[in-house]
């Protein structure tokens, strides 16, 4: 799935390319978000510069916990490095919301977390995950 | 729980001869001299750069966005696997000393981690100890550490202090009421190959302990069909592990400091027989 976000730079605006994947975890026994971003000339995104596109509202939480949050890993399959949203507290996350949510366990977790690193989901994808 | 102090002292203190040399493309000056350490099989390339940037700075022109970075036989070393790893993959039965390029240009970053500070290198060490406890407990010895816990650990590896490490990793390493682990953090290594992980329990249905040889067989089949095969080396810390040993014994002795048995799969050489 690949998405653009914008990043502010002082004045100057510059799209970046957003690939994410999905990878089961086996030891945690949950999905895990690995992504990778790039700038328009090709140069991958540092983990600073993802660090400071997180939304406001988790920027206290990041400052507490850098290091346990986002990191760059090997991706499993490429062997490439990627950014990692760490799988350690996700059994947790979905234990808290399972009561109030019925619907697809990926689906759920992925609009919970997305956000974070920029993967906004459209109410029309939720949707057509629910009516499947 | 690892009682066999000798072994894990034996293990602690092996180390590997590795001269580094400055890639010639970045000299500035005519022949930088070679830096020569002997560095601990259990540490990460990466945590003993300082000592290295400091030893060719004179000998190249670094500038702020530079990263160091090494090599070894034209392949940038993933310095996230330990040393011990990375030696037994590319340089197992090859003379000594370990020759590694070191570069500070062009890093090669669709292929390496970045590693600007030594927060990266204890990140990616703890995220790994973390993983390794949810297999072994399901992260319940991990749930009851404290901070200052995980920060001597770190510390222990990170100075080489062996008491120290192990005052905390012993815990990490008990059998809670007794019961072998729950499953056994390994990864498996083959030369330009993407490295192996899967699920293994320690003991059968029966409560018997299982062997490096079943181990083997389940996790690579293609190879290991003949369990004893001859074709193949398995290396942990460099020695040829027999296969009958139990899974359980390796997880407790020879895992690395991150919790992980990592272990090395290699074509028996052939020309060994000429």
């Amino acid at each position: 799935m690949q998405t653009g976000a914008p990043s502010v730079e002082g004045h100057r605006i510059e799209s970046c390319q957003f690939e994410y994947h999905i990878i089961h975890s086996a030891s945690y026994n949950v999905p895990v978000l690995y992504f990778t971003a790039c700038k328009s000339d090709g140069k991958l995104l540092t983990l600073e510069e993802v660090w400071s596109q997180v939304p406001g509202s988790y920027q206290e939480r990041l400052r507490h916990q850098r290091w346990t949050f986002i990191t760059q890993q090997e991706h499993p399959l490429l062997g490439r490095p990627f950014f990692q949203l760490h799988p350690c507290r996700t059994a947790d996350l979905m234990k808290s919301v399972a009561p109030i949510s019925k619907g697809n366990y990926v689906m759920t977790w992925l609009s919970s977390v997305g956000p974070v690193v920029g993967l906004e989901l459209p109410l029309a994808f939720a949707n057509l995950c629910q009516a499947r | 729980m690892a009682d066999d102090r000798e072994i894990l002292r034996e293990i602690w203190e092996g180390r590997i001869p590795v001269c580094f040399v400055l890639a010639d493309a970045e000299c500035s000056t005519e022949n930088p001299e070679p830096c020569v350490l002997m560095v601990s099989r259990l540490t990460y390339i990466t945590l003993i750069a300082e000592k290295i940037e400091k030893h060719f700075r004179k000998f190249t022109a670094i500038d702020e966005q530079d990263e160091v970075w090494f090599e070894s036989n034209g392949q940038a070393l993933k310095w996230h696997y330990p040393v011990g790893v990375l030696f037994d993959l590319h340089m197992h039965d090859k003379p000594l000393p370990w020759r590694v390029t070191v570069h500070f240009k062009n890093f090669p970053e669709d292929e390496i981690l970045h590693c600007k500070s030594k927060e990266v290198i204890e990140a990616i060490y703890m995220s790994s100890v973390k993983e390794a406890d949810i297999l072994k407990h399901r992260g319940q010895v991990m749930n009851n550490l404290q901070q200052k816990d995980h920060k001597q650990l770190w510390t222990g590896l990170q100075s080489d202090k062996f008491d120290q490490f192990w005052t905390t990793n012993r815990r990490l390493m008990e059998r809670l009421n007794n019961d072998p682990f729950k499953f056994i953090p390994f990864k498996i290594f083959q030369p330009d190959k993407l490295h192996t992980q899967r699920l293994f329990k320690p003991v059968n249905d029966e409560g018997e302990p299982r062997t490096l040889r079943a181990l083997l067989k389940e996790t690579l089949p293609d190879i290991f069909a003949d369990p004893d095969t001859k074709d193949y080396k398995v290396l942990i810390h460099g020695i040829e592990t027999p296969r009958d040993t139990p899974v359980q014994w390796l997880s407790e002795h020879l895992s690395y400091p991150d919790n992980f048995l990592h272990m090395c799969v290699l074509p028996s050489q052939l020309n060994s027989e000429l």
